[in-house]
């Protein structure tokens, strides 16, 4: 049966809904990646205690 | 050769240098030029050794921040400060010489490279060994920094020979300067007293005044104003810009790696911020001491760690059963005072017992002078912890904000800085880049009391190659006159 030309816009606005369903979150990711990269873990969170000078994890 | 206080003439043909002082910046510069066969007069104020009558001239008041009492600070007899100095010398940082980001007032009117050639002559004439090259510690912002150790050269004993029988040096002690006469941008002569009080006066093409970054300002002051105003008209920084070196116990290092630092092979290594470091931290020059503890204190030093960081001691402790080197440290440091236009040397309504008015110091630490050590630490603190080569304490004085700095102890390191600096322009200083007084053709300054910023390192290698510079400005003038 031939697609009318409804069925045809909905189904490439699913598909392309589709792919940018798949993009999105991986795009979305993408700058927490680079923002991980730039901050510190918890652990290595730097606190100074008594002068000392210490990560966060040395507690 | 010595000559008696009697025997000071006024003879204008005399002498080709007249050199006021016979300090580190004297002495250096006496022996250069009569040896060159120049006829020098050497006038130094004090004896030949410790006298009360010589020293009390140095009594003077301190106002600001406390400091070593003036009396005790320095050596007022033929040797000067040499008679008790430590022996450690570095030059300048190259970039000591230029403006600082964090304070332009830190520029000199000279580069590093004006001293440069002089700097193996001045090691030389101190006995100091030429330390190895700096090198840089990788990813910390801090280079490996070098002094030269070594017996302090006492300068009146290395020359006591050339003293005793050159015959183009003569040698005038307790001939205390008390004015210059100036006549048309020219000193005529300077004048002595000795404690006798009796007077001589001394003519000569050219004349040094090198007693020390105290007492250059001291005199000028008081002959300034006995010429009234003719000797240095522009005089609005005279005694101005003074500086010191702040020194303190600044705090502990567990080093958990000492080969990173060196401190696997030695007891003692050093460490100074980069260029780079002093621009993003907007601070001036600093050294910083690590000196290695015992192994009582190291374990003493792991149990505080251990209590504020219990995460990191079961680290620590396999470390210890695995026969890990742990190294504690001491931390001390010598830092660059910012020159301030209110830190000054001037004079006191009391006059010693030569009549003439004894110093007062007027002296401050900055904000940016706490800054400087401060971030400085911070700036260790954060290698060594960020790259797991051990954890820093800063001292308590550090630690907390505003930085509030000891009151005793070592305080600073009877290195005494500027007064008369160099500059430019008459405006900003009181002798130009060959260290001249601005206003006079035939007078000159030596000394620390000319530099225009401190840096950290300790200054007598650096005035003693401003000094043999000097030499050679005085040899090129002299030998325009034949």
């Amino acid at each position: 049966m031939s697609m009318d030309p409804t069925r045809r816009g909905l189904l490439r606005a699913a598909t392309l809904a589709g792919i940018g369903a798949m993009v999105l979150p991986g795009t979305a990711l993408l700058p927490v990646v680079q923002a991980s990269a730039t901050q510190r873990s918890p652990a290595s969170a730097p606190v100074m205690v008594k002068g000392w000078l210490l990560k966060a994890g040395d507690r | 050769m010595y000559i008696d206080f009697e025997q000071i003439s006024e003879d204008s043909d005399a002498f080709d240098v007249c050199i006021i002082g016979a300090g580190a910046a004297g002495i250096s510069m006496a022996v250069t030029l009569s040896e060159r066969g120049h006829r020098v007069l050497l006038c130094e104020g004090g004896d030949a050794d410790y006298s009360e009558r010589s020293q009390e001239c140095y009594r003077g008041d301190v106002v600001g921040d406390p400091y070593i009492p003036l009396y005790g600070a320095r050596l007022r007899y033929l040797g000067g400060s040499t008679n008790h100095w430590g022996g450690v010398c570095r030059p300048l940082d190259g970039y000591d010489f230029r403006a600082k980001a964090a304070a332009s007032e830190t520029a000199w009117p000279i580069e590093r490279g004006a001293l440069s050639p002089y700097y193996r002559t001045a090691a030389k004439l101190l006995d100091l060994e030429v330390p190895p090259a700096d090198q840089t510690v990788p990813g910390a912002g801090l280079k490996r920094i070098y002094f030269s150790l070594g017996n302090p050269t006492r300068l009146k004993d290395k020359y006591a020979e050339t003293l005793r029988e050159s015959t183009t040096l003569e040698c005038c002690l307790t001939a205390n300067l008390m004015a210059l006469e100036t006549q048309n941008g020219t000193v005529i002569s300077a004048t002595f007293q000795n404690y006798q009080g009796d007077y001589r006066s001394v003519r000569a093409r050219y004349f040094v005044l090198a007693c020390g970054g105290i007492e250059n300002s001291r005199l000028l002051l008081w002959c300034n104003q006995q010429s009234q105003r003719q000797l240095i008209p522009q005089h609005a920084t005279l005694g101005r810009y003074w500086m010191e070196h702040p020194h303190a116990t600044v705090g502990k290092a567990l080093l958990f790696e000492p080969a990173a630092l060196g401190m696997d092979d030695e007891y003692n290594i050093f460490l100074s911020p980069i260029a780079d470091a002093l621009e993003s931290r907007q601070i001036l020059n600093c050294g910083l001491r690590l000196h290695r503890m015992n192994a009582e204190a190291t374990q003493e030093l792991i149990e505080e760690l251990v209590e504020q960081a219990p995460a990191l001691a079961g680290r620590l402790r396999v470390w210890q059963a695995q026969g890990k080197v742990i190294h504690g440290a001491v931390l001390r440091a010598a830092w660059e005072q910012e020159p301030r236009f209110e830190n000054r040397i001037e004079l006191s309504q009391e006059l010693d017992k030569l009549g003439v008015p004894r110093s007062r110091l007027v002296w401050q630490q900055s904000e940016l002078d706490r800054r400087t050590i401060r971030e400085s630490m911070l700036l260790l603190g954060e290698y060594l912890r960020d790259n797991e080569v051990g954890r820093l304490q800063l001292a308590d004085w550090l630690a907390d904000t505003p930085v509030q700095l000891p009151t005793d102890g070592e305080l600073a390191g009877r290195h005494h800085m500027g007064g008369t600096r160099m500059s430019v322009t008459p405006e900003e200083g009181i002798v130009d880049r060959d260290c001249r007084l601005f206003a006079q053709e035939n007078f000159y300054v030596a000394g620390s009391s000319v530099f225009a910023s401190a840096g950290h390192a300790n200054p007598t290698l650096t005035l003693v190659q401003l000094a043999l510079r000097l030499c050679d400005h005085l040899e090129t003038k002299l030998a325009s006159i034949i």
